[in-house]
């Protein structure tokens, strides 16, 4: 007994001994290593860039839509293909999941080596790169990440904004900046068709604050269209057995359905006895 | 023909009698109710990850350099790859739901108490295997998360005086995670742990054979009177509740099997980096209530201690537990609010320890972290001298 009221005041002292950490100890996990678990303090490379946590516009896309799929995947090929990989991605697989089969539903390979193919890959590669690994981290700071599984890791939400919200800046190497992903390596890839947009001096940093200044190759709704269908070509990407698992789902459920009743009548026949005249020895 | 194979077996082989101590002829309390179900649960559940996990093994590569590629490969190229990674790292998450509903029937109904002890310790050192088992796993698909999740953990043990930092660098096999601990990890989390699991859950059995089941009315059953044979009557039982239970866990399989990122951490579909840090690193849901803990005590050395010692006094149960009656619907009002207020905590404590502390969080994690042990710590008190209700003689 005595143990135990030591132990209760041990317990007491130990949670209250010390006084409140700092808030930025706080944030950190307090019993940790604050270095550790705290990125604001960890050293960054040149131009890699960090998340400013702006709230993300919402973004609605379209899974099982094929031209849409197909329009994703064009813009892809052609404005983030030449430094983005997909290296979890095969050519021949994207080609069939994205609609690009003949009549016998085979995959079309004229329709997909001509349109969506640049580089001398067979069908069946996965979609990489030339850009050497090292040249690019010297021309960006950063090597480009591969985007197999963007959608998965950030989100739909968060490329989608990402892509919305790159702005002029003189001060950056390229010339732009954004205000989802601050000092972004990244060049803005599709300026040309937004348009070109600046950060209003006189708003706070918002999503309010990005003004179109000169009109590009597309107009705003445009633009926002095409960014969905990247959108979502990105998010078929990230898990492109999605589908199918959705349609599998319904036969297991069914199934599993129709066995858990005839499970439930087999309980129930021999819970009736038990219930009405309690087993004796014999029966057993 | 059979019955003749049936007695040359017998001869050399206790076959029919170990199916009539154990199956036929186990007779357990016939008013066993829903939380009787999760044992069985259980064991199904282990099976369901011995296969799929037995499969994973075939394509995953326990490497640094290939695991992380590996893993996307069986999600992608292997056929039906994602449905096996999906049920096992689902079924993670259920065998957490699981044995938590498990033990908490345990501590309901009084299960632990004499002569059930054996059942209980046994059953608590399951617990401590599941969750060595969980966190060598989470390291295995070599993500962000799992990383950091196994750097931070591994490095809890430098808060042991004088050898701590050695005994970090032993753990890990290297200066930091790295492809010596994923091997390792690798290791014990298909063989070593699983074995020891294998037996823990004979012996937890046997045990439980040997003494019988508890059951709701916590009181002792004259088992040719109200007991009923296992089978068939436990056996069609589980059967239906096995099948209800699959149905709940394919849904989430195959429509969320990232659980708003409760199963699957956005994070760790980003391939581990030791020089990026992820913004806020959190332990998959069925740790935080332990994690909290650790967080609420500003040392490092006393939040390991507070995180273990909440483990620990849960061996003790049985005997902290000094009421005449077994299950709480004979206990006096103090357990009854005692019990409440205990889960309570730990609900509140695996909220907080998803979540980034704040000075408000802080101060909530302190009080759930002070009613998770006061629950422990004042039960011989509050257990022995309350008002408790007469049991009935037999059960219902």
């Amino acid at each position: 007994m005595k143990l135990i009221v030591k132990c209760c005041i041990l317990l007491v002292l130990m949670i209250n001994a010390h006084a409140l950490p700092t808030s930025s100890g706080l944030s950190a996990g307090s019993s940790l290593d604050a270095n550790m678990l705290d990125p604001a303090d960890k050293p960054r490379g040149v131009g890699v860039g960090y998340d400013e946590g702006i709230p993300l516009l919402s973004v609605s896309i379209k899974s099982q839509d094929k031209t849409s799929l197909q329009r994703g995947a064009k813009m892809f090929v052609n404005y983030c293909a030449g430094c983005h990989s997909l290296q979890y991605m095969r050519y021949s697989r994207m080609g069939e999941d994205i609609g690009l089969v003949n009549y016998k539903g085979e995959l079309d390979e004229a329709l997909l080596t001509q349109n969506l193919m640049f580089t001398q890959a067979d069908i069946h590669d996965a979609i990489l790169n030339a850009m050497p690994k090292n040249d690019a981290k010297g021309w960006f700071g950063n090597t480009p990440p591969d985007l197999s599984l963007v959608a998965r890791a950030r989100g739909p939400a968060w490329i989608y904004t990402y892509l919305k919200s790159f702005y002029a800046d003189e001060s950056r190497p390229f010339g732009a900046n954004n205000l989802l992903f601050k000092e972004v390596a990244m060049p803005n890839v599709l300026g040309p068709l937004s348009g070109k947009v600046i950060l209003s001096p006189n708003l706070a940093p918002s999503m309010q604050a990005l003004v179109l200044i000169e009109n590009g190759q597309m107009t705003p709704q445009q633009f926002d269209s095409a960014l969905v269908d990247l959108v979502t070509f990105l998010d078929y990407v990230s898990e492109p057995n999605k589908w199918e698992r959705h349609r599998m789902g319904v036969f297991v459920l069914i199934f599993l359905g129709v066995l858990w009743i005839l499970a439930f009548k087999l309980k129930q026949s021999y819970w009736q006895k038990i219930r009405k005249n309690p087993p004796k020895e014999t029966d057993l | 023909m059979l019955k003749a194979l049936q007695s040359w077996i017998d001869a050399r082989f206790p076959l029919t009698s170990t199916w009539k101590n154990h199956v036929s002829e186990y007779y357990a309390p016939k008013n066993l109710n829903f939380f009787y179900i999760f044992g069985a649960l259980a064991l199904l559940i282990f099976v369901n990850q011995l296969l799929t996990g037995l499969w994973l093994t075939m394509f995953y590569t326990p490497n640094a350099k290939l695991a992380f590629d590996s893993v996307e490969g069986i999600m992608r190229d292997v056929n039906y790859g994602w449905l096996f990674r999906y049920m096992h790292s689902t079924g993670a998450s259920f065998f957490f739901i699981v044995i938590y509903m498990h033990m908490f029937r345990g501590m309901m109904y009084g299960s632990y108490q004499k002569p059930r002890e054996l059942v209980w310790l046994i059953g608590m050192g399951l617990f401590l295997l599941l969750m060595a088992e969980a966190f060598f796993g989470y390291l295995l698909p070599w993500g962000q998360m799992s990383f950091w999740g196994a750097q931070v953990i591994t490095s809890l043990f430098s808060a042991v005086p004088v050898i701590g930092n050695k005994l970090v660098i032993w753990i890990r096999g290297d200066y930091t995670v790295a492809n010596a601990t994923l091997q390792r990890f690798f290791a014990l989390h298909v063989v070593g742990i699983p074995m020891l699991m294998a037996a823990l859950v004979y012996f937890h059995i046997i045990a439980l054979h040997k003494v019988g089941s508890n059951n709701p009315e916590g009181v002792e059953i004259d088992k040719h009177k109200d007991g009923i044979p296992f089978h068939p009557y436990y056996t069609v039982k589980d059967l239906m509740w096995g099948i209800g239970f699959f149905m709940l866990f394919f849904a989430v399989v195959f429509y969320a099997p990232v659980m708003g990122g409760y199963f699957l951490e956005a994070d760790n579909f980003t391939k581990a980096n030791s020089l990026v840090t992820p913004s806020h690193i959190a332990p998959v849901w069925y740790m935080t209530p332990f994690y909290a803990m650790l967080r609420a005590v500003p040392d490092k050395l006393l939040g390991v201690l507070v995180m273990g010692s909440a483990i620990a006094i849960l061996f003790m149960l049985p005997w902290l537990d000094r009421s005449k009656v077994r299950s709480i619907r004979y206990k006096g009002r103090w357990s009854k609010l005692a019990l409440s207020l205990f889960v309570m905590a730990f609900v509140t404590l695996a909220c907080l320890g998803t979540m980034p502390v704040t000075p408000f969080r802080y101060m909530v994690a302190k009080i759930a972290t002070f009613t998770y042990f006061s629950f422990f710590i004042f039960m011989p008190w509050y257990s022995s001298r309350e008002k408790t209700l007469l049991p009935p003689e037999v059960v219902r």
